[in-house]
């Protein structure tokens, strides 16, 4: 006597093999390409990071004097930094916490960070002055401490931004 | 007709799934990218993936000594002769040579046990 619930997983099925086959080429094809991103990363990690240059020498902090120790690199407050097994020595934390021991304030490092990217993502000064504008617009911050734009320019684009929305109808 | 119909539902659950499926290699790959760094406290989830050619994400959730959650994440944006970390709102921040030799460092290990535990079939 034969069980009709059973499935009989010997049997073809050409819809479920024809499945099986498109998800093993998408794995497949998929799997490729993470792996292929990844290499490719890895590959400009190393490029940057031949291309840094060395970092300054620690400057004993009893010698430090206020204005040098400003420019000291900062320990944020609680840094993890990677570090990977193969590195450390077998008693060294695995992640290093930095229970606010660190006496020096927190300097924030804006040589970097609002320059850097602005340059890149607004490239000319008319995308950075609309930026802002439409940033000042909807958060209503003050724009000056925006690295290159100054509050009339930005007031400027502001302006012309607020003209072009009511020629638009947009405007209120 | 009735395939031309359902065609394009098809096609929307076909991209679910490859996006389903590429979200789970990454999730696949941070777990394994998370063990790199040694032995995981108890309570701890760590997280270390490539999220693209130019972004490395270290993610980690755990209890402070009040027993507080807290997750701290830190993104590494890798351009052209410089690697920028950003890390929980804080302002971008040029990476020194010897995190950035770290963080190579773990991104080489990483690639080896993801190739030969996840991409072994490749």
């Amino acid at each position: 006597m034969s069980n009709n619930n059973t499935i009989n997983t010997n049997q073809f099925n050409p819809s479920a093999e024809k499945y099986r086959a498109s998800v093993s080429a998408e794995v497949h094809e998929l799997g490729s390409r993470r792996a292929n991103i990844v290499f490719s990363g890895i590959q400009q990690l190393e490029h940057s990071f031949n291309a840094l240059p060395d970092d300054p020498p620690e400057a004993p902090a009893a010698a430090a004097t206020p204005a040098a120790s400003a420019h000291t690199p900062r320990v944020p407050v609680a840094a993890v930094y990677p570090t990977p097994v193969a590195e450390r020595q077998p008693t060294t934390p695995v992640v290093t916490v930095d229970n606010n021991t660190d006496p020096k304030p927190y300097v924030a490092d804006t040589s970097v960070s609002s320059e850097h990217i602005m340059a890149e993502r607004y490239p000319t000064a008319e995308e950075r002055l609309a930026y802002v504008a439409d940033l000042g617009e909807s958060i209503g911050m003050n724009p000056e401490g925006l690295p290159g734009v100054t509050v009339s320019s930005a007031d400027a684009a502001r302006a012309a931004v607020q003209q072009a929305l009511m020629s638009a109808g947009g405007g209120n | 007709m009735l395939k031309k119909l359902f065609q394009p539902m098809r096609d929307r659950r076909h991209a679910e799934r490859r996006a389903e499926l590429y979200r789970n290699f990454i999730r696949h790959e941070a777990k394994i990218g998370g063990t790199l760094f040694g032995e995981v406290p108890k309570g701890t989830r760590r997280e270390f993936f490539c999220l693209d050619e130019h972004t490395w994400v270290w993610h980690e959730e755990f209890k402070d000594k009040d027993g507080q959650r807290r997750i701290k994440t830190t993104r590494y944006d890798v351009r052209p002769g410089i690697i920028l970390k950003a890390q929980d709102g804080q302002p971008y921040r040029r990476v020194s040579k010897k995190e950035a030799a770290r963080l190579l460092e773990a991104a080489k290990l990483y690639y080896q046990h993801i190739t030969s535990e996840i991409y072994n079939f490749l």
